[in-house]
């Protein structure tokens, strides 16, 4: 397990090195200048050479990378142009936002996914198996901005029941705070059912095709620890696995959704700071979207591996 | 027949998959506390024979009995669940393959217990103190260490060992065991067959053993029925069938059993042709085509004819070609 880790976390590593060098060549050099955009159209040559200068834009791409770099080991990563604030602090401040729309619409997808996908392993064929697979059909077809759209005419003009913008912090009212995130997130959740409902299915299908299932049978065991105790325990590897990537893939990828709900979160951040050219919170909003995506990747890795016994204790253990 | 008790009773069973039939008309009766070797070529159905009492069918095989009887409970009118829960409660199961049988990521006391716990035997400590028991009694000298392991870490002896002590659990009253030594080395074999013996001789429990291996049945099965293409080609107490065998096929399945006299360089006996796949539903019989004495009143249909002290046979002409095995 321990062999395991440090190669994952080396790979963890080397993503993160060639993300950042690619943001940020990216950033500087098609983007144009920053001092440019700074000063605007009537800045003499002389002006902009000089302000070049102070921030470092006129040294080759790879020494401002390394200063971007060091300061980032430091926690700097810059100073926003637009709010004039550290873009460290305008992440953290987004970021529950983020987070909340991401952990509850994983969560929703999580027990939709988990109870129709052993259900429709376990009864195969049946009337649950053909309406879960219709739902991975319809989730990965419908667009997040549309189902968001019809929720808010529906549920949030229409009936009323929750808010059809905005965020409410969940220290001010926890059901106002439930209220603000369910469509949301419920609208990200129908995304991710499908391959995680997939994921669960196909993984539980094989489980039960296993030998230690035959046994728990002739044991006459009940139903739900065949399916749950013996089946499900032998399938949960490739759903955990889909699940994290989801989970990664949600932190960086909710800005249509907060767009559609008007709500103050990472994605809103990174698309001010593209309509805004705000260079510098645009780079370091994306290199910190980059270390979170990789982290909670890594530890969806590690998580996956430590649950197989097999990997977690075999030293040197090379399953994946 | 043995005397005692019948613990189970199955009358003109027939199984099929979709489109052959697999066993065609079979009766088998199990009694108390015998020992039943059951014998056959690969594709013989003697698994599938098994699998259809412990109704743990493969998918798209059904089956047709007259009657199937267990343990008192008529298995034709009971539900899956029902029927699954008298075989749990009942029957010790131990299978061929030792590996993927216990399930690799649960440790061997996380699983050992549940049925014991489930037929509300009694709580889950007391199902660990009894799994701790039975396998001090099936040979281990450490059961805690078992207990805390997992499948893989254990050898192919010490898993069919731990399959047994799980099968003895819930104390059934008959034991089945598919091709219970198939995967293990000789020496590792014997010690297994011979933990069967003592359990058997210990507590009075019934135990089939399913097998390809005639030698291995000679030496502990009682009575031993010998099984070709899904029939029942000949039963009777292991002696006589060893000694008298009736049917050609039985005796060209002895034929086949390598003798350690055998002289370096000599072919190895084999039946010529292979177990018919298809066809299965003839009343004739099917062992006809490799018969060296099938004849005309091998094409009509047959029946089972009784050769006295339980010995019978499927064959129009049982004991042709001579008595001369044994």
């Amino acid at each position: 397990m321990l062999n395991y880790a440090i190669k994952r976390i080396n790979g963890a590593l080397l993503v993160v090195v060639a993300v950042s060098v690619i943001t940020f060549v990216m950033l500087t050099q098609i983007s144009g200048n920053a001092a440019m955009l700074a000063l605007g159209t009537d800045a003499t040559a002389e002006q902009l050479a000089q302000l070049e200068h102070s921030l470092g834009l006129d040294l080759p791409w790879y020494l401002q990378y390394l200063g971007w770099v060091k300061n980032l080991f430091h926690l700097d990563f810059g100073t926003s142009a637009l709010y004039g604030e550290n873009v460290l602090t305008l992440v953290l401040q987004r970021l529950p936002v983020t987070l909340s729309l991401a952990v509850l619409s994983m969560l929703m997808a999580l027990i939709a996914a988990g109870f129709l996908g052993v259900a429709s392993a376990v009864k195969k064929g049946s009337i649950i198996d053909i309406l879960s697979r219709s739902l991975m059909q319809i989730g990965a077809a419908i667009p997040g901005f549309w189902i968001g759209l019809i929720f808010i005419i529906y549920l949030a003009l229409g009936k009323k029941w929750f808010p059809a913008s905005g965020f409410v912090a969940p220290g001010d009212s926890f059901t106002g705070y439930l209220q603000s995130i369910f469509l949301p997130s419920l609208v990200l959740a129908i995304g991710e059912v499908g391959p995680l409902l997939r994921a669960v299915r196909t993984s539980m299908l094989q489980s039960l095709q296993q030998d230690y299932i035959l046994m728990a049978k002739v044991q006459g065991l009940p139903a739900w620890k065949i399916y749950i105790k013996y089946g499900l325990r032998g399938a949960l590897a490739a759903p955990l696995n889909v699940a994290g990537m989801q989970f990664a893939k949600l932190l960086g990828g909710t800005t249509v959704v907060e767009s559609v709900f008007s709500l103050p979160g990472l994605g809103r951040l990174v698309l001010v700071a593209v309509e805004q050219r705000d260079i510098v919170l645009l780079q370091g909003a994306v290199m910190f979207i980059t270390l979170a995506v990789v982290l909670i990747s890594l530890l969806a890795d590690l998580l996956t591996a430590w649950m197989n016994p097999r990997i977690r204790l075999n030293e040197g253990g090379n399953a994946a | 027949m043995s005397e005692g008790k019948k613990l189970v009773s199955i009358r003109g069973l027939t199984v099929s998959s979709a489109h052959r039939v697999l066993i065609k008309s079979l009766d088998l009766d199990i009694a108390q506390g015998e020992l039943l070797g059951i014998a056959g070529e690969s594709g013989s159905g003697k698994t599938m024979l098994m699998r259809t009492l412990l109704n743990i069918p493969p998918e798209d095989v059904h089956f047709k009995a007259d009657a199937l009887q267990m343990f008192g409970a008529d298995c034709l009118h009971l539900s899956d669940t029902d029927w699954r829960r008298t075989v749990g409660k009942h029957i010790g199961f131990v299978p061929q393959n030792t590996m993927f049988y216990l399930h690799p990521m649960l440790r061997i006391r996380q699983q050992i217990a549940d049925s014991y716990v489930s037929h509300r035997k009694g709580t889950l400590r007391q199902g660990l103190a009894r799994a701790e028991a039975l396998l001090r009694e099936v040979g281990f000298d450490d059961p805690e260490r078992v207990l805390n392991s997992y499948a893989w870490e254990l050898s192919g002896g010490m898993r069919q060992r731990v399959n047994i002590a799980m099968a003895l659990m819930n104390s059934p009253e008959l034991l089945i065991a598919d091709e219970p030594t198939t995967a293990l080395d000789c020496a590792i074999q014997r010690q297994i067959m011979d933990l069967f013996m003592k359990i058997s001789r210990d507590t009075g429990i019934a135990v089939v053993m399913i097998s390809h291996d005639l030698g291995m049945l000679q030496q502990y099965s009682r009575r031993t029925l010998v099984m070709y293409a899904g029939r029942m080609v000949e039963s009777g107490s292991t002696e006589t069938l060893f000694c008298t065998p009736a049917h050609p096929y039985t005796r060209a399945l002895m034929g086949v059993i390598p003798s350690l006299s055998l002289q370096a360089g000599q072919r190895l006996a084999e039946i010529p042709g292979y177990v018919p796949d298809s066809g299965r539903e003839t009343d004739a019989c099917i062992f006809a085509p490799r018969c060296p004495y099938a004849g005309a009143e091998c094409s009509t249909a047959l029946q089972e004819q009784d050769l006295g002290g339980g010995h019978s046979c499927l064959c129009a002409k049982p004991g042709i070609g001579g008595h001369d095995h044994g």
